[in-house]
């Protein structure tokens, strides 16, 4: 790579007072900031509410919370954890380091970023306000009946306005971070090309795009029937609540993908780095991102097989699930052929990526079992399906954005977090959540139901021990900040590429890289990830310029 | 492609209006909540938020056109990458699925809903007569719509070629043309709701079909203060030959919407499908 091309760029300072800077800022830069701990801050809301449900569940007839505030913190846990966390996160780390990436100096509307930015801030506070005036009682998907039913119930208005301004933020985001990357690439930086991050980023993006304005659509239904007298889904006037199901798990299927598709392109990142050995299977990498995109838009009534719609729309949809399976195989199998006969070192990042990959393949596999009609009829809303969306939830997204962390860490902040804590992070949550979901699944094979408050005595060990797993969970997350508080406070810098990552954010930027990114625009002239390759042959232009 | 394209965009400007309308839009879902709990405060809230928002929007829009006329004295390349035109086709995607969910409501319902079966033959018997809701107003109106699309085209054309006077008045027919359909649109909820007592609340058709041509009404509005803006503008000397991307992506904008009235006539009025 060489650097050409100097860009014209006119940093301004800016004329609002000093205390604006995070108010105002455009530069995608901060705005990923702001996301990224805004959303810690809310992970530990809806830590809190799993909190409450796992004490509730600690004994088979405890009597922590009464009913409705149990019904409030499994809709506020599920909503929080999805909308307020992994996603606004996800959000962040794209907008982070996605330019940097592709060599951009920001986003293509950086004014629109910082418009979703606020409106992501202004629904959760909407979120938030249920804490206050009552909490929703419909769960996060709001199944119609139970949505429409209480037209009184604030918490389920509040819920509706505030997904939806969440759900214009997140349209504004995808549509930035997609037009983005197909104009603002540095010049040679083709799209096979470009690291694998931006390729999960681009894919979000479009699903974002397309996934958004069903959620829109629905609530906006929802609201209709709610207060005006519309019909839609309330079965006394000729509604259908099936049809609410549809709708909602159309975009709430590609939503799933939305939480999964960034942890493929930071494991991406992270495993050839901490392997020094170029991906295996780049391009096929790449096309089974896309295919899986595409997929997730023809699946979504795999979450209604129990539901009575048509029994003839089962088996093409139990197909197609299980085809999505393939493309994700590859990609596993793609992250372990990475590895093989790689050097391998094990710092905390990479320990995650482990995680990671451990804890998703279990996820995926009880996925392909419930994909099934025949066994997802039987454990269809059991602790079975619980069980596996965390795997896949936590083990998978979240492991991801801890791995995260610990790897942009110093180019967000050019410090390194202390490696020692960052063992004892993973070690607690690894053990933590695994002893947390993993008696799910048999629980839910032995037919304990998903949001009951009180369960048979039969069940009572099992519980016990996912409430231990949980707090266990719970408090290992303390050691994380912890490590980012002593990190800021001891201020020792690291060197601007500490892991001898080869993509453009690490080898052409500073770290804290400077507001516009690069001192000049690079050229890109070779693929990503070429680890343990001998260095391209120097043009003629560059042997004449270092003699 | 990537390859000879310069890297363009306007670094570290802070603007206060994303956040200003952010907190407004905000404002005004609590003031939502205040009405739906018959709180007077809720009125209040939603035209403060209402104000601020417009306020935040319109300056938002001057400071984008303020840095293009001064960047545009400057500019080698008349149209640098254009990221607009890139943003509005992704943005009309997105629509199509915005309207795709309600046309699959309207589809699901009109195959599962017994009553609307019923219903359906209710409305066309009104006091013995058929009642039709494919008439004057919607031809008219779709006549509007498709030679607006025409006329916007053209309009383009003339700035394209520095024709400004022609372009101004093409523009003017354009938004009259779009004004026109709108008030055709008011009119026909009030015949439909006060004349044949046909409302959203009758049947779950009556809600499909008010959400739909709401929301695309909605769209046409949008359409016209837009294009109104952009003929203003034009007197300002904010549109020239060579800065025309901000007409391009309205046009855009606003084909598309003659293509979703197509399409509704096609499946709801005319019911060809």
């Amino acid at each position: 790579m060489s650097d050409t091309h100097t860009a014209p760029h006119d940093h301004a300072p800016s004329p609002y007072p000093a205390w604006t800077e995070w108010l105002f800022t455009t530069d995608a830069k901060k705005i990923g900031l702001v996301y990224m701990f805004m959303a810690f801050v809310y992970f530990f809301v809806g830590g809190i509410c799993a909190g409450g449900i796992r004490i509730q569940l600690a004994t088979p007839t405890m009597n922590f919370v009464d009913g409705v505030t149990y019904n409030g913190l499994v809709s506020m846990h599920g909503t929080v954890m999805i909308f307020l966390w992994v996603m606004p996160f996800f959000a962040g780390i794209i907008n982070f380091v996605m330019p940097l990436q592709i060599g951009a100096r920001d986003m293509a509307f950086p004014r629109l970023n910082a418009m979703g930015l606020w409106l992501f801030n202004a629904g959760a506070l909407v979120l938030m306000a249920t804490f206050l005036l009552g909490m929703p009682q419909a769960g996060w998907t709001s199944y119609a009946p139970l949505s429409i039913i209480d037209k009184k119930e604030i918490g389920m208005d509040l819920w509706i306005l505030g997904i939806q301004l969440l759900g214009i933020s997140s349209i504004m985001t995808g549509l930035n971070f997609v037009v983005t990357i197909f104009k603002l690439r540095a010049p040679g930086l083709t799209m096979f090309r470009l690291p694998l991050f931006v390729w999960a980023s681009l894919v979000v993006g479009w699903l974002m795009i397309l996934a958004m304005p069903a959620i829109a659509v629905t609530l906006t239904e929802v609201m209709l029937e709610r207060h005006f007298g519309f019909t839609f889904f309330g079965p006394a006037h000729g509604g259908d609540p099936i049809l609410y199901q549809h709708l909602f798990w159309f975009f709430g299927h590609p939503e799933v993908y939305i939480l999964i598709m960034p942890a493929f392109g930071i494991v991406s990142e992270i495993i050839p780095v901490f392997s020094r050995k170029p991906i295996f299977g780049y391009k096929l990498m790449a096309w089974s991102l896309i295919l899986i995109a595409f997929l997730s838009f023809l699946i979504w009534a795999h979450h209604m097989f129990a539901s009575g719609m048509d029994p003839r729309l089962t088996l093409p949809f139990m197909i197609l699930t299980m085809i999505i399976g393939v493309p994700t195989g590859v990609k596993i199998f793609n992250w372990l052929a990475t590895m093989w006969r790689g050097k391998l070192y094990l710092d905390t990042p990479m320990i995650f990526a482990l995680g990671f990959l451990v804890t998703f393949i279990v996820g995926g596999f009880s996925g392909v079992i419930v994909a099934s009609v025949p066994i997802d009829l039987h454990i269809t809303n059991t602790y079975f399906v619980v069980g596996h969306m965390h795997y896949v939830m936590f083990g998978g997204s979240v492991m991801a954005i801890f791995a995260a962390i610990y790897f942009w860490f110093p180019k967000m902040t050019g410090y390194r977090l202390n490696e020692k804590l960052g063992i004892w992070h993973f070690v607690f949550t690894f053990i933590g959540s695994n002893l947390t979901f993993l008696p799910m699944h048999w629980l839910g094979m032995l037919g304990m139901q998903r949001r009951i408050m009180t369960y048979n005595a039969m069940y009572a060990n099992d519980n016990l021990m996912a409430t231990i797993g949980g707090f266990i969970m719970g408090l290992a997350q303390l050691i994380l900040v912890w490590n980012w508080w002593i990190t800021m406070k001891k201020k020792e810098r690291c060197a601007d590429n500490p892991w001898r990552s080869k993509s453009l954010e690490w080898t052409h930027a500073s770290s804290p890289p400077r507001p516009d990114n690069f001192e000049q625009i690079p050229t890109v002239t070779s693929d990503p990830y070429d680890y343990g390759l001998p260095p391209p042959p120097k043009t003629a232009k560059e042997t004449k310029a270092h003699g | 492609m990537a390859d000879s394209k310069p890297n363009y965009t306007r670094i570290g400007h802070a603007n206060p209006w994303p956040f200003t309308a952010s907190v407004a839009l905000m404002t005004g879902v609590f003031g939502l909540l205040f009405i739906e709990n018959k709180n007077p405060v809720g009125w209040m809230l939603i035209v403060i938020a209402a104000g601020v928002f417009l306020i935040a929007v319109f300056s938002w829009l001057t400071t984008m056109i303020r840095e293009d006329v001064a960047e545009a004295s400057e500019r080698t390349v008349p149209e640098f990458p254009a990221i607009g035109k890139w943003m509005v086709s992704f943005l009309v995607v997105s629509e199509v699925f915005l309207f795709g969910a309600l046309f699959a409501t309207y589809f699901y319902l009109r195959n599962h809903d017994q009553i609307y079966t019923q219903s359906l033959l209710h409305f066309y018997q009104v006091d013995g007569s058929v009642f039709e809701i494919w008439g004057l107003v919607p031809l008219l109106n779709t006549i509007f719509l498709v030679s607006s699309s025409v006329t916007v085209h053209f309009a383009e054309e003339a700035l394209r070629h520095s024709k400004t006077k022609v372009f101004q008045v093409l523009m003017t027919i354009t938004v009259v043309l779009g004004a026109l359909f709108v008030g055709g649109q008011v009119f026909e909820y009030w015949n439909f709701s006060v004349n044949e007592h046909f409302t959203p609340q009758t049947s779950t058709f009556g809600g499909s079909f008010y959400t739909l041509t709401t929301l695309h009404g909605a769209h046409v509005l949008a359409g016209v203060i837009v294009l109104t803006s952009l003929l203003v503008g034009s007197f300002f000397r904010a549109l020239s030959a060579k800065r025309h991307i901000a007409l391009t992506v309205a046009s855009i904008y606003w084909h598309f919407v003659d293509v979703v009235w197509i399409v509704l006539v096609a499946v709801i009025y005319l019911r060809l499908i």
